[in-house]
């Protein structure tokens, strides 16, 4: 369980590369495999780190948090849609 | 978010096929443990100081798998088989077409990296339920993937990588040095009397520089061909024979060695073998597995090594 306003649903698994901004995830044992580059993959690590996600990722990526939000908010609206992410107790 | 299907590198499809089968394996009631690649616990694998740092920051050397290795439960492995075939897996070897050892079957996925199952591992003398056992008894969950899955504990882990080292190259093999060089006194008779109840000692002292100590045990020559890779398909394929503890086994063994199975054959040759090509390969196979016999049979006879 990670201190994130998220969490890894429990059907769901995921890898990140070593030398790149890469998140592959996948629902277990039968979902296809999804590869997230970029952005959408830092958001995705980043919300498992922090319930602060657009401070976060606005930190990183050197923009003002209300530059980036909106798409934020609708990059981790769709990971949950997916079932990639789910929002954590508490 | 784009499908990984066909830019996933081999290790994220290693990682994801553990994954995968554990997720399998509990939604069906079966014990698995997963062995070798990235099941292997971080103490025992090699690191290496961060690129860059003072020095003080250690990172783990990436072991190299192109597939999955999990260990079923004896008794559950056809199961297993079956209830991953209906989750898009597909039997690639079958157990009894697997190695001469028939210890694992092979399957691939469409998207997944292959997954080898084993239901035995070779080296291993107890029967194979008390084996599995003996190791479930002491499993731990580990992490793949970011995924729950079950490992055996350090120590066997330890004979396990120890074990299957005997079967290659011994110089400059890391999980030697990390499994026993690196070994504390302690940590070493754990690994031998784990071995012991286990009856691999032979392949353990082939590992560890301890083969000598086993002159005359049945597995003695088997293990000394493999783990120095000497010796002729002819010398391996007696050592095989003789290793066995029956002699029905020694018997099906031999014929096994000489006629292997069309689908290994087409598995081994790596092409697109039609049934006369098939045949042909079949019938070379058994031409040199003959004439090597012969050849070791007439060398004996008049006295010559």
């Amino acid at each position: 369980m990670s201190p994130g306003g998220y969490r890894v649903p429990p059907r769901v698994a995921w890898c990140d590369s070593t030398d790149a901004l890469v998140v592959y995830v996948m629902q277990v044992p039968d979902g296809e495999p999804l590869v997230l580059h970029g952005t959408a993959a830092l958001i995705y690590l980043v919300a498992l780190e922090t319930s602060d996600v657009v401070d976060a990722v606005a930190e990183i990526v050197g923009e003002a948090p209300e530059a980036i939000s909106a798409d934020v908010e609708r990059s981790l609206d769709t990971f949950v849609c997916q079932g990639l992410l789910m929002v954590a107790d508490g | 978010m784009d499908s990984a299907s066909r830019q996933m590198p081999v290790a994220v499809g290693v990682r994801l096929a553990h994954a995968a089968v554990q997720a399998i394996a509990d939604e069906h009631g079966i014990d698995v443990l997963h062995i070798k690649g990235p099941a292997v616990h971080p103490s025992l694998v090699r690191h290496r100081p961060v690129e860059g740092d003072s020095g003080s920051e250690m990172m783990p050397v990436a072991r190299r798998s192109s597939d999955a290795d999990v260990w079923v439960r004896p008794s559950q492995a056809s199961r297993l088989l079956r209830v991953m075939v209906g989750h898009r897996w597909k039997v690639e070897l079958p157990f009894q077409d697997d190695s001469t050892f028939e210890h694992a079957a092979m399957l691939t996925h469409p998207v997944l990296a292959p997954v080898d199952v084993h239901r035995r591992f070779p080296g291993i003398r107890l029967e194979p339920e008390a084996a599995f056992e003996l190791l479930w008894e002491s499993r731990e969950q580990g992490w793949i993937a970011h995924y729950p899955c079950m490992v055996p504990g350090v120590v066997s882990q330890r004979v396990i990588l120890l074990v299957n080292a005997a079967r290659g190259k011994l110089t400059g093999n890391d999980d030697i040095h990390m499994c026993w060089e690196q070994a504390t006194e302690v940590e070493r008779s754990q690994v031998d009397a784990l071995a012991e109840l286990l009856g691999a000692e032979v392949p353990l002292a082939a590992s560890t520089g301890r083969l000598d100590d086993y002159r005359g045990w049945r597995e003695h020559d088997l293990w000394a061909l493999l783990s120095t890779g000497t010796g002729t398909s002819a010398a391996l394929w007696w050592a095989r024979v003789r290793a066995q503890p029956t002699l029905a086994e020694a018997v099906r063994m031999g014929f096994k060695q000489v006629f292997p199975s069309p689908r290994r054959i087409r598995a081994a040759s790596r092409q697109d073998l039609s049934r006369l090509g098939l045949f042909r390969e079949y019938a070379h196979r058994a031409r040199v597995g003959l004439r090597e016999l012969k050849g070791m049979a007439t060398a004996r006879l008049g006295g010559k090594r």
